[in-house]
């Protein structure tokens, strides 16, 4: 025991002469940065290159120490290699973007472990600060920004510790701090001022982030959804009355026209015809309903989270406001919206919503025969069932009508967790399960309306949405549905399915029908947490900051500069740009001078030699005799006489206790500071009696 | 054909140094201020300020404002330390102390005392200092262009780093003193040139660097070299005048004869006895205990070199004896004696000897007035 405890002295020196060594110390911070950083980027990350990047921190600390040697660079050549054929041979799956920052964080990991000269060094701290900006990437919010700009500030401590030989630790941290606090005001100057480009070049995006929809539909997958609790955008209307109404916020995204008796997905033949079309330059039935002034038009925002896809997702029918949009939004003949490019940071869009207007049959009979096609793989009962309705109802309204109330009587229930249904899967929903959530029933009322000759398609976008104040809905993954759509009278009209087998679905949203149903849509131990009150206003809490977040920060995109240019300044022109940009240089130096002017020292007095001042002070008012440039001595000579025996007492004590704090060269001037205060006092108290 | 850029180089260096002269007037002591600082991004700041537009853009395609803020963030951060660097460079203040002489085949040094800065009297200037010498000997306009004295050898100089104290409380009130290696491998007697100070003291992503003339002299011995030397004990008819050189009137000596009074000898050399007895006036000589001195010469067919490391050494040895020697060699001439004084001037003697340098190359007039004063000083006392 005695032994293992003696052993362990030295060790325990070796890491404390690890702190007083400068340079030692700054590549363990830049290791702890280091290892922070790839904690951050575990999305983007595969695994072996996680742990290889743990390793090598963890070597290097080690090695930090005289007691254990670090690799031979010629060891680190050998792990070089091998995972260049490693990242190569896994990095066709992951994508160039992903593959790229797996590259970089392999080739920093390999570099941490040997770092000597003061050039590797360097390459690490840039390496690390362009990882930070990788990070961004993928995470946004508030506490993201937080804790890298944590790690840039440690990073910058790093370097310092590195670069000021002597200087101590703790002089350093106030340093960075310091450059930190003071750097703030200027990039956000630069922020607020410099010009919002639009993206340059198309970039990479990451796989691992797709978030969102998908353009297929296999039923379940929306289920998946359903168990994410994350935001998937915000909305934010001009006031109050704008904002519709619970049943009418269906926020479409994709429609679905193609079945192949499992997996609903985007048409070919769509695809094709939209291209064409585009080609011919035929204007959409959007564009052409935003040029014709509808009376009825409510312009909103919406804030939406990187899905790194391009599709968007909008109350039905909108049009996008393209002037104020950064990226560009085209519309289809489908009614459904597209970016120009994937959306891979939270951007802000521009939107107009036509509420009373309705979405035609945009390219004629082409839509009709397309979503009248009904694939003849496997079920038949519903195939059956669809012909009989065929034959029953001569009109489309009906045939829609009578699939409707079978949904509502025939005992169908709404669940999350229904049980697989790998083969026919629209004959067992319908005749034997009578059980799943809205993928289910959209698919199978849109088969069975086919299979009627009434030309129906599936659509899959969000529905409902939570009030984070009067004027901004904000709707999470959980909300995310599916329903039908039929052409009735060359008119697309909207029927939901799920709302027959639970209504409150469509009025309270998924959380509320499924309480009602006996589910919960979280499993965790945590949903006993949410339901205190406490934790439920920190949660309202965090929104709101979120929300101003995305909508201030994030959102501030070209358009918001631009609005920002003209609140303050009226219509711009490129004079007045000319303007904005001097005074951004102006204004940049204003600051620096503030930091770096050398300040007017005021000088500084002893402070008994202030306590006599104002007491001076005190007893030229009493007495209104003025001292000017007389001497202590002569003035107390002419005073004294003029003053009450408590203040003259407390006065000429005060006078003896300054001269000999100032000429007899005390050690204990703290005694005659307070002895004085007192004095002061005493000369106060005095002068307040007489008056 | 590599002659051509060697040339440029050379003029672009005397050009340089025209430059400096009237920027950087040379003084004994240097505070710097925005005339003589030069600041520049290091390699790591210009890597930082490429890293800083990669994230510019990469925010841009990915029109991700919080890596444009975070690109912000660093460029202003570059643009904080600029001054920082700067603020922190311009507290420095050095003196030099005058070189002591050293041999050529041996390193001298210069010795800088830190001091505090006019401008700041509270606050010094911390971080490692790079020095290196930008010339280490001043070129004179009047020498000829071939022939080249300098050491600087194509390689380049070699940089020294001293970490600065300045900041730690408990040394405020030392002066630190930084010394800086100095090679030259020629004998003579030269004036120093330009010493490069460089200094990227908060973050090193900036160097802050000064060529500073300190106007100091140094001699430079020759290189000892151990080797026959002819030694000639000094003929009896010089002994007198060695003798007499000898003015010393200590106890050490030894009386050694009376001889008659000269007008102009010392009235303490007479010896009043026998001016009492008889009138004759007669003046003591004395002689030291180590009485025999003797004169080290060279054949003159020796090539001038050997021959003055030849005498360097045996100057070395003597002086380490406490004999008394003088030197002959060609022109040279010096009568034997000893102490440390009479080596310093032998050895001096030695290393100036057939040099066509002046032993003082004459110094710019344009020199600060403290300069001035301490020279002054200087030949005062």
């Amino acid at each position: 025991m005695n032994q293992v405890f003696l052993r362990r002295i030295p060790r325990f020196f070796i890491y404390k002469a690890v702190f007083s060594q400068p340079r030692a110390l700054a590549i363990l911070l830049l290791c702890t940065a280091f290892s922070l950083i790839i904690a951050t980027l575990t999305a983007p990350l595969m695994i072996w290159v996680l742990m290889l990047g743990g390793c090598a921190v963890i070597v290097r600390i080690a090695g930090l120490s005289t007691m254990h040697s670090l690799p031979t660079s010629r060891t680190v050549n050998l792990l070089a290699i091998l995972a260049v054929f490693a990242l190569s041979w896994f990095g066709l799956s992951a994508g160039l973007l992903d593959s790229m920052i797996n590259l970089l964080v392999v080739a920093s990991g390999l570099k941490i472990m040997l770092v000597q000269k003061t050039r590797d060094f360097h390459l690490l701290i840039c390496t690390c600060l362009f990882l930070i900006g990788c990070g961004f990437i993928s995470s946004l919010s508030v506490f993201a920004w937080l804790g890298y700009t944590a790690i840039l500030a440690l990073l910058l401590i790093a370097t310092a510790i590195y670069h000021g030989a002597g200087v101590s630790i703790k002089k350093n941290v106030k340093f960075v701090t310091v450059l930190i606090v003071q750097a703030a005001p200027i990039a956000l100057l630069l922020f607020l001022l410099l010009p919002q480009l639009p993206p340059l070049w198309q970039m990479p995006t990451s796989k691992s982030t797709e978030t969102g929809l998908s353009d297929t539909v296999t039923p379940g997958d929306i289920a998946s959804l359903a168990s994410s609790s994350a935001l998937a955008f915000s909305a934010t209307f001009d006031s109050p009355n704008d904002v519709p109404i619970a049943e009418s916020r269906y926020w479409r995204a994709i429609t679905l026209e193609h079945f192949d008796g499992k997996t609903w997905s985007i048409s070919d033949k769509r695809k094709q015809a939209e291209q064409q079309l585009a080609l011919m330059g035929k204007p959409t039935p959007l564009s052409v309903l935003a040029e014709n002034d509808l009376p009825q038009v409510t312009n909103y925002e919406l804030i939406v989270e990187p899905t790194q896809q391009t599709w968007l997702f909008a109350l039905e029918p909108s049009s996008p406001n393209n002037r104020e949009n950064s990226i560009y939004v085209r519309s289809l003949f489908d009614y459904t919206l597209r970016a120009n490019s994937p959306i891979s940071s939270k951007k802000a869009f521009y939107m107009r919503y036509f509420p009373n207007a309705n979405i035609t049959n945009g390219i004629g009979k082409f839509e009709a025969q397309l979503n009248l096609e009904v694939s003849m793989n496997g079920n038949t009962r519903a195939r059956m069932w669809g012909q009989t309705l065929a034959n029953q109802y001569s009109n489309a309204q009906d045939v829609v009508e009578a699939v409707m109330r079978e949904f509502g009587n025939g005992g169908f229930r709404y669940t999350l967790s229904p049980n697989a249904m790998p083969t026919d899967p629209v004959d067992r929903f319908l005749f034997e399960e009578r059980a799943g959530f809205c993928a289910h029933y959209a698919g199978a009322m849109v088969y069975v309306l086919r299979a009627a000759g009434v030309p129906a398609r599936m659509v899959t976008g969000y529905q409902g949405g939570s009030a984070l104040n009067e004027n901004v809905l904000q709707i999470r993954q959980y909300d995310s549905h599916a329903w039908v759509e039929a052409l009735i009278n060359n008119v697309w009209v909207r029927f939901d399915p799920t709302s027959m087998a639970a209504p409150s679905r469509l009025t309270f949203g998924l959380e509320r029908a499924l309480e009602e149903l006996g589910e919960s849509r979280q499993t965790t131990i945590l949903s006993d947490f949410s339901n205190s009150a406490f934790f439920a206003a920190l949660q309202s809490w965090f929104q709101q900051l979120d929300y101003s977040w995305s909508k201030w920060v994030l959102g501030f995109d070209n358009a918001a500069q631009t609005n920002m240019f003209e609140e303050l300044l009226g219509a711009l022109t490129p004079q007045k740009m000319r303007f904005v940009f001097l005074t951004a240089l102006g204004l940049v130096g204003i600051i620096l001078a503030l930091y770096f002017l050398p300040k007017r020292q005021r000088k500084t007095l002893s402070p008994s030699h202030s306590i006599l001042l104002k007491a001076i002070k005190h007893v030229e008012a009493e007495t209104g005799v003025q001292r000017g440039n007389k001497t202590l001595s002569t003035y107390l000579a002419e005073v004294l006489p003029l003053l009450s025996a408590d203040a003259a007492n407390a006065l000429q004590q005060l006078s003896a206790q300054f001269e000999l704090d100032s000429y007899a060269q005390q050690a204990e001037t703290q005694q005659t500071q307070t002895n004085m205060k007192h004095q002061l006092k005493v000369l106060k108290q005095a002068r307040k009696k007489k008056s | 054909m590599p002659k051509v850029p060697l040339l440029m180089s050379k003029h672009v260096k005397r050009r340089l140094l025209k430059w400096l002269d009237k920027r950087v007037p040379a003084s004994h002591e240097h505070h710097l201020n925005l005339n003589s600082i030069f600041i520049l991004p290091s390699g790591f700041g210009w890597t930082f300020i490429i890293l800083s537009l990669c994230l510019f853009l990469l925010g841009t395609n990915y029109q991700n404002n919080l890596m444009l803020l975070l690109s912000y963030l660093c460029l202003s951060i570059m643009l904080l330390t600029l001054f920082y660097t700067h603020q922190n460079f311009a507290r420095l203040a050095v003196k030099a102390l005058p070189p002591n002489p050293f041999h050529c085949n041996l390193q001298g040094e210069m010795q800088l005392q830190v001091i505090p800065h006019t401008n700041s009297p509270t606050k010094s200037c911390c971080g490692m200092l790079s020095i290196k010498w930008l010339n280490a000997i001043r070129h004179v306009e009047t020498q000829e262009r071939t022939r080249d004295y300098t050491v600087e050898k194509s390689a380049a100089p070699p940089s020294y780093t001293f970490a600065l104290n300045g900041n730690i409380d408990g040394h405020e009130g030392q002066a630190q003193t930084l010394h800086v290696p100095l090679n030259i491998a020629t004998r003579g007697k030269f004036t120093l040139g330009r010493i490069t100070i460089a200094c990227d003291f908060p973050l090193g992503l900036y160097k802050c660097w000064t060529h500073l003339d300190f106007q100091q002299h140094v001699t430079v011995y020759a290189k000892p070299l151990e080797g026959p030397v002819t030694i000639d004990k000094v003929a009896s008819a010089d002994e007198s005048k060695s003798v007499s050189q000898i003015n010393d009137s200590t106890n050490n000596d030894d009386f050694y004869a009376l001889k008659d009074y000269e007008v102009g000898q010392p009235l303490n050399r007479v010896s009043w006895k026998h001016v009492a007895k008889n009138g004759n006036w007669v003046s003591k000589s004395f002689t030291s205990l180590c009485s025999d001195s003797f004169v080290l010469s060279i054949p003159s067919n020796v090539d001038i070199e050997t021959a003055v490391s030849l005498l360097t050494f045996e100057t070395l040895s003597w002086s380490a004896a406490d004999r008394v020697f003088g030197i002959h060699y060609k022109g040279l001439n010096i009568a034997p004696n000893h102490g440390v004084e009479h080596m310093q001037k032998c050895l001096t003697a030695l290393a100036c000897f057939n040099r066509h340098t002046p032993p003082f190359s004459p110094v710019d007039d344009s020199t600060v007035s403290i300069s001035k004063r301490q020279n002054e000083r200087a030949s005062s006392v």
